[in-house]
């Protein structure tokens, strides 16, 4: 059968790159941490101990529990002796199994992350299609307006204003923590809002170019009524780029919503990619990056798979 | 789980989310007095906005470290009561006293007082009376002297002792003395948001008498690594003296023989190291307090460290949990003695 061949091939390609990506990832940001300036045994120190309890003791104790002044090959060695038993090793600062911090950070990421998009796509979807519809309109200019205004202001100020909006005024949600499902409204909506503001515009185009194209004349010379061509032609062919840019926008919301994470004291990975960076938590780093691409190759794939179901013409083998 | 909390406490760890919450269960087999509340739950914030929101709207109880605009604005917010009280942490500079600049008291005495301490402490940190005059604040009772002269801000003083040290004013207006410009580098943090703004006012208030500040923002280890290598020249921090429950252990490690890393560098004045030993080994009350004044003397003379403001503890405390006392040594949240009552 051609369609399993072409998926299963689509899989070991994946796959391949993989690993690939994870013995990069993991010798780059190994090699990227180790060219910072700083003492890392006083920067991991640091971040253990607080300002009040720490000095060039403990970053000395540090030193020589880690084995920070061995050769640089032999740590890295160590690192990559340990990954191919999966084991990624402990956090320098807190002690934890990385794996466990991933766990929750990275959990914590993708719920967030998930969310915002639900909500983006909740905005995205019927503002884009309806501007689309009639480009130059009123709703057009309208919608545009509104989308410079939300891509114009900080995320940080929009969390903000919500949060003074729906949480402090009128108590409808908490204003941060992550306990339950209320505390997740308020910083999806963020990120919803800030995304709109730009997949509307692309929905919006998609939309524009698909019911100007010939096809489109084609299909309502031949009787089909205006309904049926927007939801059997128009929306199929104007969903390949938005969903294309959609896993882009995903990608980019796991690891880049450190600001409203931090507004909202939501734990993430991005927060944690941060602290270890400060911290010159080495195993964390790399155990946060190598997910992070690895995330990256499994989105691919999804995206892959999705337009491959969108698009009839993908699945033949040329 | 990788961790395993053992303690002894009124309440026991319910689940432990780090970097970022805790949750606490009463510990009803705790041996002294039981606490009151059944639950409590910690939620790290590391941002002030947020955490004045969380005390505005209710979400959170007790709120810590609020900074300056939260606290005036939750002042008028009739849910909660906000209090600020003075702990014995003091925002100081660490100076250099090896460095060829910085070398004689004069020189310190200077910086000293170029610095307008009751400017910071109005528009910075927002409690004009807790400018220093001193290094240990009143809270400190044993160790605050007020018998010592207060530490003043002369603009003038400050430019004539260093003309006496035979700096000359430069065609851009900073000092230079045999070819060389008096340029420092002053190294200090963001973890406290205080820290670089005032880090910028000492920047203007020393360029008026023509010393050039540069100031770098990075990780506080950069401090005791700065110390141990010798290439420090100022650092501004805030030291809590109250971490032991005497002052000594901290004073006897910053200002004892061979300074310490956020203490005196490059100073050393055998009669202070000799009055803190004595100190430490004993608490005869009138030894205590005739050394005691040897070692405050000789820190506001000599100046290896120049007080700026002192700090106070700022709260926020919903208006119906009563029983709540702040802990001037920030160890104690003193949650086993809360309760909910009108």
């Amino acid at each position: 059968m051609v369609q399993g061949s072409v998926f299963w091939s689509a899989l070991a390609g994946r796959a391949a790159q993989a690993v690939v990506v994870a013995v990069v990832v993991g010798i780059v940001s190994f090699a990227m941490m180790q060219a910072l300036p700083g003492d890392a045994a006083y920067r991991i120190a640091a971040g253990r101990y607080g300002y009040d309890m720490m000095d060039a003791a403990s970053a000395n104790l540090v030193r020589a529990e880690l084995g920070l002044d061995q050769p640089v090959l032999v740590q890295l060695m160590s690192w990559l002796g340990s990954l191919v038993q999966f084991d990624l090793g402990k956090s320098a600062v807190s002690g934890s199994p990385i794996i466990d911090e991933l766990k929750t950070q990275l959990g914590h990421s993708l719920l967030l992350a998930g969310a915002g998009l639900l909500m983006s796509l909740l905005i995205a979807i019927p503002v884009g299609v309806m501007a689309g519809l009639k480009p130059g309109g009123w709703f057009d200019r309208f919608s545009m307006a509104a989308s410079i205004f939300f891509r114009a202001i900080p995320a940080f100020a929009i969390g903000v204003l919500l949060i003074l909006g729906l949480a402090v005024h009128t108590k409808l949600f908490p204003v941060a923590g992550f306990k339950g499902p209320e505390h997740l409204v308020l910083p999806a909506l963020t990120l919803g809002l800030g995304l709109a503001a730009v997949s509307s515009r692309v929905i919006r185009d998609a939309v524009s170019e698909a019911m100007s194209a010939e096809w489109r004349l084609f299909s309502r010379t031949k009787g089909l009524s205006s309904k049926l061509t927007l939801w059997r032609h128009v929306l199929r062919n104007a969903a390949l780029p938005v969903v294309a840019y959609v896993g882009v926008q995903l990608a980019y919301l796991i690891e880049g919503v450190v600001i409203i994470e931090t507004v909202f004291a939501w734990p993430g990975i991005g927060h944690a990619l941060v602290h270890a960076i400060f911290g010159r938590d080495v195993p964390m780093v790399q155990g946060t990056a190598l997910a992070l691409g690895l995330l990256y190759v499994v989105l691919n794939l999804i995206i892959d798979l999705i337009c491959h179901g969108i698009d009839p013409r993908r699945r033949v083998k040329v | 789980m990788w961790w395993g909390a053992i303690g002894t406490g009124p309440f026991a760890v319910d689940k432990f989310t780090p970097p970022q919450s805790v949750s606490l269960k009463r510990n009803d087999d705790y041996w002294g007095e039981k606490a009151i509340l059944e639950t409590a739950s910690y939620l790290a914030s590391s941002r002030a906005e947020t955490r004045a929101l969380l005390a505005e709207s209710g979400d959170a109880d007790l709120v810590f470290n609020l900074d300056p605009s939260g606290f005036a604005h939750l002042k008028t917010v009739d849910s909660v009561a906000v209090s600020a009280d003075a702990i014995p942490r003091v925002v100081s500079l660490k100076l250099n006293a090896s460095h060829k600049f910085l070398d004689d008291a004069r020189a310190r005495q200077a910086l000293s007082m170029a610095i307008n301490r009751q400017g910071i402490a109005t528009a910075i940190t927002r409690f004009p009376e807790a400018s220093a005059t001193q290094l240990f604040p009143p809270v400190l009772s044993e160790w605050h002297d007020d018998d010592l002269k207060p530490l003043t801000n002369d603009v003038e003083a400050a430019k004539k002792l260093l003309a006496d040290l035979g700096w000359k004013a430069g065609d851009d207006g900073i000092l230079t003395r045999n070819g060389e410009r008096f340029k420092l580098l002053l190294r200090t943090f963001p973890d406290r948001p205080e820290l670089p703004l005032i880090a910028t006012a000492l920047q203007s208030q020393w360029g008026e008498i023509g010393v050039e500040l540069e100031v770098s923002v990075s990780s506080y280890s950069e401090i005791p690594k700065g110390h141990k290598d010798g290439s420090l020249e100022v650092a501004l921090f805030a030291r809590n003296y109250g971490l032991t429950p005497d002052p000594i252990g901290t004073t006897l490690a910053d200002f004892g023989k061979g300074g310490g890393d956020w203490g005196a560098m490059g100073w050393d004045n055998a009669k202070v190291a000799e009055a803190l030993d004595k100190i430490s080994q004993t608490s005869d009350a009138a030894v205590r307090t005739e050394n005691i004044a040897i070692v405050t003397k000789a820190l506001q003379d000599e100046l290896p460290l120049i007080p700026v403001v002192w700090y106070q503890h700022t709260v926020s405390v919903a208006k119906d949990l009563k029983g709540y006392v702040v802990d001037p040594l920030e160890r104690n949240y003193g949650l086993s003695k809360v309760s909910w009552g009108k």
